[in-house]
């Protein structure tokens, strides 16, 4: 229906779209993580950062932005340092029991274990066997883990990559060296760095330099659905992965609550261990009405269809808007999220259009803007409620 | 709790009665957390379930309470109604001289049990989070019980609160009660040593 406006169907999202790399307004939000990016890319020590924001104010979509955009970063900012990236995006697990060997699960299907063979033979190739062994102890402390990696072989690698999923039979395990399978929360900890150091080695030996990692977790406040029994298996694996992991990875936490400035209350939830590794806060403030506008104006900017955007916006300034309009739109939505922008713009240019209050060249004015917005409110609120 | 089972505890001192109804909802909800002391307490239940001595007078005494009653009575709220029948019942014929009532049911409590409470002074309204500061502070006069035993045993309460729904909201809640828990069980913990 939004065709009508020239705009696409799907302009206003309520959850964001996968493969649409896209940011709007939020010029300071999207600094501070540019910021962060620059930091990692110059410096080797881990970062650990916490994003805290309200429910719909964007930071799932900046987890999905950053990570889908971090090797062009990493191309523009040309660091020293490093040469390339690996970015991954995964959410807290939902069930407490095993949370960290599903976070790592999740974690190694990003990674694309398939992939891992290339490598790993390549790694063994260059280093020697021996070597490989004694990086990967020296990384994860886990003996284990660094013959079962060190024996990859053509023949070996599906053994490998089962033993590396948590599974394997006793046969498996032996033609791999490994004495037992990954069990414990802290066991699939230490294989995720192992994971991550063989990718960092990997771009090492490959171009001189090693690669830096992004990780992106989302949901962390899922965490208060975890039992006494199951929250502190988490915690303690998630601490013990940063520990080891002391370089080469930036982690970003997210974390929704309605009170992001109640800093003490997330800490009650995290829990000190985790808080106490964290450098960095980004805070998704609720915008004001000079950011709603530029928000919307970059929004409409970037989904016209139909027409160019110099000649819609001839027809008014922020078409389908005219200024006023525009103008009560924003601040309506000032001080919400960019999630209740959508869902209110979307359904006040559906009613507009359904009731037939624009004019000839599709423009919603004042009048129609006004004679909704109250109405569009309550809906949404209501579908809030529900 | 200091190596016991709080339900153990409160199953052992304090005389438990429950309705037809709640022992219902018990049986299909105990597969869910099943432990030998659920198994217990599944006896137990089976045998305390006191048949409503006056059936025909629920929803008439729950509807004193409603603020606003709903047009129907059906399932929801029904164990927390049968339970007020049970416990005015057993007060007024003197078998009970004071009564805890325990629920989690946040809408049952702003529906009718608040008011209910606040008529009936005999009726203390407490959840599970008050079972487990009740019973941590009973054991702590003879067991070394510290914060941590009490946030977690508190944690464990949270991670039952809603069920399987997690929502935008009952998250939200959730975080807020963490901090309430966690500051209770400090304080709780520091008073119980200086009794020590």
């Amino acid at each position: 229906m939004l065709e009508v406006y020239s705009l696409r169907d799907d302009t206003f999202p309520l959850t964001p779209i996968e493969g649409r790399d896209c940011w709007y307004g939020f010029r300071e939000l999207r600094g501070s993580f540019r910021s962060l990016h620059e930091r990692s890319l110059r410096e080797a020590p881990r970062l650990c950062v916490l994003n805290r924001g309200q429910f719909g104010a964007g930071k799932t979509h900046a987890a999905l932005y950053f990570t889908h955009t971090a090797a062009t970063l990493c191309e523009e900012i040309s660091p020293d340092l490093y040469a390339s990236t690996h970015a991954f995006h995964v959410e807290t697990p939902k069930q407490g029991k095993g949370a960290f060997s599903q976070l790592y699960q999740a974690l190694a299907d990003r990674i694309q274990l398939r992939h891992l063979k290339a490598v790993l033979l390549g790694l063994i190739e260059q280093l020697g066997k021996a070597s490989v062994e004694e990086y990967i102890y020296s990384r994860t402390g886990s003996e284990d883990l660094a013959i079962a990696v060190a024996a990859c072989e053509d023949d070996t690698y599906q053994s490998l990559r089962t033993y590396l999923l948590g599974g394997g039979s006793s046969a498996e395990l032996r033609k791999i060296g490994a004495a037992r399978r990954l069990s414990s929360e802290t066991d699939f900890a230490n294989a995720l760095v192992g994971l991550f150091s063989v990718l960092v080695k990997h771009a090492e030996l490959a171009t001189g330099k090693p690669c830096r990692i992004f990780v992106w977790v989302d949901e962390m406040e899922d965490l208060v659905y975890y039992s006494s029994k199951d929250y502190l298996p988490f915690t303690q694996s998630l601490r013990h992965f940063l520990d080891r992991m002391s370089q080469h990875l930036t982690l970003f936490l997210n974390f929704t609550f309605s009170e992001p400035e109640e800093l003490a209350t997330i800490e009650e939830v995290l829990g000190q261990a985790v808080m106490d590794r964290v450098n960095e806060h980004v805070l998704f403030r609720p915008p004001n009405v000079t950011e709603v506008k530029q928000y919307l104006d970059d929004l409409l900017l970037d989904n016209y269809i139909g027409g160019t955007a110099d000649e819609l916006r001839k027809l008014a300034p922020h078409f389908p808007f005219d200024d006023d309009a525009f103008s009560a739109l924003s601040s309506a939505c000032e001080h919400t999220t960019p999630r209740y922008t959508h869902k209110l713009t979307d359904r006040l240019l559906r009613v507009a259009c359904d009731r037939d209050m624009v004019s000839a060249d599709h423009v919603v004015g004042k009048q129609a803007t006004d004679a909704l917005l109250a109405e569009s409110i309550d809906a949404i609120s209501t579908e809030t409620l529900d | 709790m200091a190596r016991q089972n709080v339900l153990a505890v409160v199953r052992k001192r304090f005389p438990v009665a429950v309705s037809e109804i709640v022992r219902e909802e018990f049986k299909k909800r105990s597969a869910q957390f099943w432990c030998r002391e659920i198994a217990v307490w599944d006896r137990k239940v089976r045998s305390l379930a006191v048949p409503l001595v006056l059936p025909d007078k629920d929803p008439h005494l729950s509807l004193i309470f409603y603020g606003s009653p709903p047009a129907t009575f059906g399932r929801p709220d029904a164990g927390e109604r049968t339970s007020l029948m049970l416990a005015v019942d057993a007060h007024l014929r003197r078998r009970v001289g004071h009564c805890v009532f325990v629920s989690d049911d946040e809408k049952a409590k702003r529906a009718f049990l608040d008011a209910a409470s606040r008529t009936l002074p005999f009726l203390q309204l407490w959840n599970s989070a008050s079972v487990v500061l009740y019973v941590s502070g009973m054991l702590g006069r003879s067991h070394q019980i510290a914060q941590k035993d009490i946030a977690n045993a508190l944690q464990d309460v949270r991670s039952n609160m809603g069920g399987a729904s997690a929502s935008k909201g009952l998250t939200d809640k959730l975080v807020k009660l963490t901090k309430q828990h966690n500051a209770a069980a400090t304080r709780l913990a520091a008073t119980l040593n200086m009794w020590r």
